[in-house]
């Protein structure tokens, strides 16, 4: 205690002048100490303090007064708070207990020595404790043996298994070695394959799109031609003035009358035709411009004569161009579907499953694309259809080998990828400490659960930890497998599952398993000693110590 | 302590945040508890009240009675009755002559029937009557307007309604309801008169406004104290700009601290104190109350105008301002009953209260030792385990603790079998260790008809009603719940009897109690507790009682287990929720506080609070109990409390576990330190708690108890005296290591009790601590029983030898005492079986007497040890004398501390005996 030592230190400066001891303590010198240090207390005139510290007269040990800073001049009494008593326990282990439990009522040693001075009676145990001892003992040699013969044959399983693992690694690692060679060779056919395609693939798609700059000029021109034709009532192929004012929608200021000046302003002459109207009018106004209300029929036989003349021309510059490209018929895809296109109107499907899942695709839309185009032209309307044409036959044939290298390059690296997660698994394996000699390795992907009042606890070993309600409701994780925590000497009897599910209020939930020698590998408690912080007692075979098991205590030795 | 977590549910629905400090939405401000606010805004140039010296009628000696109006409403008549009283006290009632109803009169407070000394009475002039009832103290009786002034040593110290602000509001007829008509609708019909809402809680207020308010006002003083239970400081702030003190006993969720927000106790108790006078006013009432307090000048030329006599010889003549403190107090119901303390000293003041209210009674042993509680210990293994861990690391304990998660779904007085099979052995197996267990028993009953307890209380009609008549059912730990009407006091018996070891299975006689949530906490009840219109036995409605609630629980249990060891075994019960008298039957602590430094430093001004108002076992949870102390906190908080008088460790559910041993080898070594200087000093403690049973002072006190002219300590709240002994100054920073302490009185010297370097008084000193300190003084002129070595648990260090320590003052003298007794019966009282010593120091000769020569306890302890400290110098020998035997025992001296120690001087600590050093 600390201020008992302050007054200890002070009384150290003493000069001893009288030696008249009032006290009336039964002076047995030997009472409470150890014979390992029986001769530092001979009866001499004076004692030395075992750490050295001060040398008081003989006759202050035992005295029931504390006189040395290290409490050693009172081995048998409770003068001392940081003293020490020895019980000798007779037929037991004899034992050194502090010496604030001599005399405190309560029988701390077996043989009862240390309550010498107080009307307790102390039975003398050390007999049955030894018994009991030697008892226990035994008892827990046989489980440690019984359960070290387990650990032997996890351990050399674990050997088998690591031989195998290493071996099987090894084989994979060849094999990976092997198909990554064949990987090289298909890409380079593949790419063999892949360069004509493309080439004609952005040859067709050249042509498609001088194709659709014709369409959109044919189509530029027939609006214009309509147009023209519609304002020019009198049909004397002139716009004039007084026809187009009868447009007001397209008068820009709506709040006065379309002017004459107005009119003028956008025709730049009192009439224009067709060439001038397409020159300097059709752009100004066709946004704006509507159709006179007329008569339907006429707009019909109109309508009619205008497809005609759009089909034909048409037909024409289809088969202008066709001659002067490849000479093959010109089949139209949809555009938006042609990811050979512009990588940016793409999702990115690099992975070569989805590659071919997409052409597949893009072949199935050709019929549908054909019969789009034809419902368009039929109506005279949609001029500006993107739809694009066919591949021609050449085309597609390459194309048809170019998937075929892509089918072999793609099985070959996913061959490559199953191998080499492969090699993880087992390398991942292989980095799980399962003890120092594998004793653990039995644990490797399983799982145990204990049953509680209200959950059931499941440990997947290595992996998490759950807490499984048992009326209902979802589980909830108490930790993901983190390390060993065990103590120094011997980590591998602690591990710890951390960071699970947060607790309302409070940290996030974890779980400490500490190991003991059992026969089974069973979960024996769980136990929330601190809310959200689990501990559980666990039971296995690897926790066996063989230097327990072997340790035999020969039945008539009489002390331990 | 509040245990919301299983009560998610419930937070939405109370709205109660899980943040970290008190929503004040949940509870009343002044403003919105009608009473208050008609009370607050009362302040009439001129009061209406007036006295009819006319109607002056003697009923006994020292007993007058007078007829009081109210001039505004002459109808109304009141009764004023001065009873003059022994030890300088003086008790004014003033009640309704006739109530339409009857008004409450608090019973169970008071000890006995006040003794009556007779007054002498004059009559000075037609307005004005004098009373003399002792040589200190006297009287003078303004009849109009209504005034009373009192003096202590012909010092005017208090004046009452000096302000005007009494104001009684009559039991009235509703205005508009049948028969009479009100009196005067516009004033009786002001809004929350008759009925208020609080949140969602409809207050039906049957009987209309029942309210009293008064001022009492403090002349010349500048400190006021008392009134807890507030988490403010000791010397009590002017509420100007902040809501009035309240007094309501509530369950406060995560409390903060520096306000006047009411917590779970109420005494409404103060003691004024200046350099010439300490005295008390104390206002029996168990309603809701609400007191202002203000620093004032008073201007005494004004004064003087209006009095014959004025400051007695010291009167002065000048126009200069006197302080003064003006107190305003406003309760909601029952009647006016106030008892005045004339001191003048403070021990005197604390004698005249405790005579009214009683002391506590000396403690059994182990229960002023170390208590490690946790809610919760999860079964019997863990409490094994708990103990296991004190024996492992040599860390003294007496007492773990069970809290409610160890019953069978929070039915008191059960188990839950599955956790605690066998809860008679671990008793056993805690006392085989000299150790004991407390349980807690909540006052809510659960509402199961297979609970035997709530099944037998519900068939006896033994539970609170509604204003209706029904049994009042509100939520609590269990879920619906019941309340036991207590004010019955069959009921309460019935209580009592729950705790015999027929009736409460798997308890033993080393099993003790633990009564929490008793303010009560309701949790879906207004501000968390009863309605204020619920009914108890003899029609009281929680409006007039509800202070007294908690007091009656726990004094029913303490009763239970004195019954259940026949009368021979001292109880210990625990309690959150007090009022005054709450000291002749439990222990108190400072219910829910929190693992923050803040909440470590106000426990000194609260526990202070406490014991001046005469709850003297007082504590506060070591660590806090929200939240996680780390491990600084938990060591400097270990040492405050191993200084503060009831010592326990306990922590929330959702903290850390945090048992001593739990951060490193230092700091349990630190622990380990601090609760084995507890251990020490219990024989100390142990004295100043039978001394506190003898004479009602506490043993932690403000620093002016001691040194009432030292006008420094006037404020003091960082440090306290444990008796007249120790000065205690606990380091409440988190990164400090230098402290400053003021030492008080002049001519007085301090030891460190650690380095013993001396400390002049008057003098403030830059102090360096460390992580050991624990600055802690002994005063010059004590001498200090001790205990130095050490022992497991308490109980089993009875009989180990003493060592005296003499603190010597400038005259080298000094004094103190030992009790000791068998530690845990009524021996003491019934066969008077314990020892008693005096000892004294004077001119070289240290003494033990007997300060009761009659008593008798058989012992073996004797004196091993004697520490003189600031003795001059190394005497040359040494002699002591005991009847006919003489002994020269050794000795030795420290020149640097002057300190001389006498080894094994030898005698038996029951033996008369003297010292002579020559």
């Amino acid at each position: 205690m600390m201020l008992l030592s302050s007054y200890i230190t002070s009384v150290l400066i003493i000069t001893v002048f009288a030696t008249i001891s009032s006290g009336n303590i039964e002076h047995t010198v030997l009472r409470g100490v150890p014979s390992s240090l029986q001769s530092k207390y001979a009866q001499l005139k004076s004692f030395a303090c075992l750490d050295g510290s001060s040398t008081i007269p003989f006759e202050y040990v035992n005295d029931d007064y504390c006189d040395c800073r290290d409490g050693s001049d009172e081995p048998g009494t409770s003068a001392c708070p940081n003293g020490r008593f020895f019980c000798e326990n007779k037929g037991y282990i004899g034992t050194s207990i502090p010496s604030h439990l001599v005399g405190d009522g309560i029988c701390d040693c077996c043989d009862g020595s240390d309550e010498y001075e107080t009307s307790v009676v102390c039975n003398n145990t050390c007999f049955e404790l030894a018994q009991k001892s030697r008892a226990e003992h035994e008892a827990r040699r046989i489980l440690h043996e019984v359960g070290v013969a387990k650990k032997k044959d996890i351990m050399v399983k674990s050997i088998v298994a690591v031989s195998a693992r290493k071996a099987r690694l090894l084989e994979l690692e060849q094999e990976l070695q092997t198909i990554d060679n064949e990987l090289k060779e298909k890409e380079a056919l593949k790419q063999l394959a892949e360069a004509p395609e493309s080439e004609a693939k952005e040859k067709h798609q050249k042509l498609w799109e001088e194709q659709r700059a014709i369409r959109e000029a044919i189509a530029h021109d027939n609006q214009m031609r309509e147009m023209f034709a519609d304002i020019d009532t009198n049909n004397d192929s002139l716009v004039s003035i007084e026809e187009l004012q009868k447009h007001t929608e397209l008068d820009t200021d709506q709040e006065n009358e379309f002017t004459v000046e107005e009119v003028r302003s956008i025709l730049g002459a009192d009439s224009v035709n067709l060439d001038e109207f397409n020159v300097t009018v059709f752009e100004q106004i066709s946004n704006s411009y509507q159709k006179l209300p007329q008569p339907s029929t006429e707009a019909a036989t109109h309508l009619e004569e205008v497809t005609e003349k759009i089909d034909e021309a048409l037909k024409q510059e289809e088969e202008k161009k066709t001659t002067t490209t490849s000479g093959t018929e010109g089949y139209y895809e949809e555009d938006t579907n042609h990811h050979h296109d512009d990588d940016s109107d793409h999702h990115h499907h690099d992975e070569d499953a989805d590659h071919h899942h997409d052409e597949d695709a893009d072949h199935h839309h050709h019929e549908e694309t054909i019969t789009t185009v034809a419902t368009s032209l039929d109506h005279g309307k949609h001029i500006h259809d993107d739809t694009v044409p066919q591949y021609d036959d050449e085309t597609k044939k390459l194309m048809e080998i170019a998937d075929h290298a892509r089918n072999e390059y793609n099985e070959v690296e996913r061959k490559v990828h199953d191998v080499k997660r492969q090699i993880e698994d087992l390398r991942k394996q292989a980095d799980v400490d399962v003890g120092s000699h594998g004793e653990y390795s039995a644990f490797m992907d399983q799982c145990f659960d204990y049953d509680e009042r209200e959950y059931t606890y499941r440990v997947c070993m290595f992996k998490d930890a759950k807490q499984i309600s048992k009326g209902g409701g979802s589980d909830v994780t108490i930790g993901y497998w983190d390390a060993w925590t065990g103590p120094s000497d011997n980590k591998y009897l602690k591990m710890k599952y951390a960071n699970g599910a947060t607790c309302w209020n409070g940290p996030a939930r974890s779980l400490t398993i500490t190991f003991q020698c059992g026969v089974d590998h069973k979960i024996i408690d769980v136990r929330e000693p601190t809310r959200c912080e689990y501990s559980m007692l666990f039971e296995t075979p690897s926790a066996c110590d063989e230097k327990i098991a072997t340790t035999i205590i020969h039945p008539n030795h009489e002390e331990f | 302590m509040i245990k919301y977590f299983y009560l998610i549910s419930l937070f939405l629905i109370l709205n109660i945040p899980s943040a970290v400090s008190v929503d004040r939405s949940n509870f009343k401000t002044c403003d919105q508890s009608s009473f208050c606010r008609r009370q607050r805004k009362y302040k009439p140039d001129t009061t209406p009240y007036e006295v009819d010296l006319s109607s002056m009628k003697k009923i006994a000696n020292g007993h007058l009675q007078f007829v009081l109006l109210n001039t505004v409403k002459p109808q109304v008549k009141f009764q004023l009755d001065l009873y003059t009283l022994e030890q300088n006290s003086l008790r004014v009632k003033i009640n309704e002559v006739n109530p339409i109803r009857k008004r409450y009169e608090v019973e169970n407070v008071l000890i006995t029937e006040p003794k009556l000394v007779d007054a002498t009475i004059k009559k000075t002039d037609n307005n004005q009557i004098e009373g003399r009832w002792s040589i200190a103290a006297k009287f003078i009786l303004n009849a109009k307007p209504f005034r009373l002034d009192l003096f202590t040593n012909d010092i005017f110290v208090i004046s009452v309604n000096s302000k005007n602000m009494f104001n009684f509001e009559h039991y009235r007829q509703k205005p508009g309801t049948n028969g009479e008509a009100g009196e005067n609708n516009n004033e009786d019909n002001e809004d929350g008169m008759w009925e208020e809402t609080f949140k969602t809680h409809h207050d039906s207020k049957p009987y209309g406004p029942s309210s009293i308010g008064v001022d009492v006002n403090f002349l010349n003083f500048e400190n006021v104290y008392g009134i807890p239970e507030h988490a403010d400081a000791f010397s009590l702030r002017s509420t100007h700009d902040t809501d009035p003190y309240r007094l309501f006993n509530l369950d406060i969720f995560e409390y903060d601290i520096g306000n006047p927000m009411a917590l779970y106790g109420a005494v409404p108790y103060m003691l004024a104190h200046n350099e010439q006078a300490t005295v008390g006013f104390f206002w029996l009432n168990a309603a809701e109350g609400w007191i202002d307090v203000l620093n004032d000048k008073l201007n005494t030329k004004t004064l003087l105008s209006s009095l014959t006599s004025f400051f007695g010889t010291k009167s002065t003549n000048d126009n200069s301002e006197v302080p003064e403190v003006t107190t305003h107090w406003m309760f909601e119901a029952g009647i006016f009953d106030g008892f005045f303390f004339m001191g003048p000293t403070p021990n005197d003041v604390f004698r005249q209260y405790t005579t009214l209210t009683g002391v506590t009674p000396t403690p059994p042993l182990w229960s002023i030792a170390y208590h490690q509680c946790r809610w919760n210990y999860n079964d019997e293994d863990d409490v094994r385990g708990v103990n296991n861990g004190f024996e492992q690391h040599q860390i003294p304990v007496d007492v773990i603790w069970l809290d409610i998660e160890h019953t069978n779904g929070k039915r008191y007085f059960t188990w839950d079998t599955s956790k605690f099979p066998d809860p008679e052995k671990m008793q056993d197996d805690l006392a085989a260790y000299g150790r004991r267990m407390v349980t807690i028993t909540d006052p809510h009953i659960k509402k199961d008809d297979g609970y035997h307890v709530y099944a037998e209380a519900k068939s006896n009609g033994y539970f609170v009603k509604t204003k209706d008549g029904s049994d009042y059912e509100g939520w609590c730990w269990p879920g619906t719940s019941m309340w036991l009407d207590y004010f019955n006091r069959d009921i309460s018996q019935w209580y009592s009897q729950r705790f015999t070891y027929d009736n409460y299975k798997g308890s033993t006689r080393n099993l003790f109690i633990w009564n929490d949530m008793n303010e009560p906490s309701v949790f879906n009840g207004p501000e968390v507790t009863f309605p204020k219109d619920i009914v108890h036995h003899g029609g009281w409605e929680n409006r007039d009682v509800h202070n007294l609630y908690g007091m009656l629980q726990h004094g029913a249990s303490f009763h239970g287990l004195v019954e259940r060891s026949h009368g021979n075994a001292r109880p210990f019960v625990l309690t959150r929720s007090f009022f005054a008298g709450s000291q002749r039957t439990a222990a108190v602590w400072t219910g829910d506080n929190a693992a923050h430094w803040s909440h470590l430093k106000i426990a000194v001004p609260m526990l202070l609070s406490l014991s001046v108002t005469g709850i003297s076992f007082v504590g506060a949870d070591v660590g806090g109990f929200f939240g996680n102390p780390d491990a600084k906190l938990l060591v400097r908080w270990y040492q405050a409390a191993a200084f503060q008088p009831f010592f326990r460790e306990h922590a929330h559910i959702d903290t850390a576990r945090r048992e001593p041993w739990l951060f490193g080898d230092d700091n349990t070594r630190l622990i380990r330190q601090a609760i084995e200087q507890r251990y020490s000093y219990l024989p100390f403690w142990y004295t100043l708690f039978y001394t506190q049973e003898k004479n009602g002072v506490p043993p932690m006190l403000p620093l002016w108890f001691h040194f009432p002219r030292d006008k420094n300590t006037f404020k003091t709240e960082d440090s306290f005296m444990i008796g007249n002994g120790l000065l205690v100054y606990p380091v409440t920073e988190a990164d400090t290591n230098q402290v400053s302490i003021y030492f008080p009185g002049e001519n007085t010297v301090w030891y460190d009790i650690r380095t013993f370097t001396q400390h002049n008084g008057s003098e403030t000193a830059l102090i360096n601590v460390d992580m050991e300190s624990i600055p802690v003084y002994q005063r010059g002129g004590a001498i200090i029983p001790q205990r130095l070595r050490k022992r497991r648990a308490a109980m089993l260090a009875i009989h180990d030898p003493i060592t005296l320590v003499v603190a010597l003052d400038r005259n080298n003298e000094a004094e103190g005492e030992l009790y000791l007794d068998d530690g845990q019966t009524y021996d003491y009282r019934q066969k008077h079986q314990f020892i008693h010593r005096h000892f004294t120091f004077k001119n070289n000769e240290l003494q033990s007497t007997s300060l009761d020569p009659t008593a008798k306890f058989e012992t073996d302890a004797w004196i091993e040890r004697i520490i003189i400290h600031g003795y001059p110098k190394n005497p040359t020998r040494v002699k002591i004398h005991s009847g006919d035997k003489q002994a020269v025992p050794l000795h030795s001296y420290q020149d640097t501390t002057q300190t001389l120690i006498i080894r094994r001087p030898g005698p038996s600590v029951t033996a008369d005996w003297t010292l002579t050093i020559a």
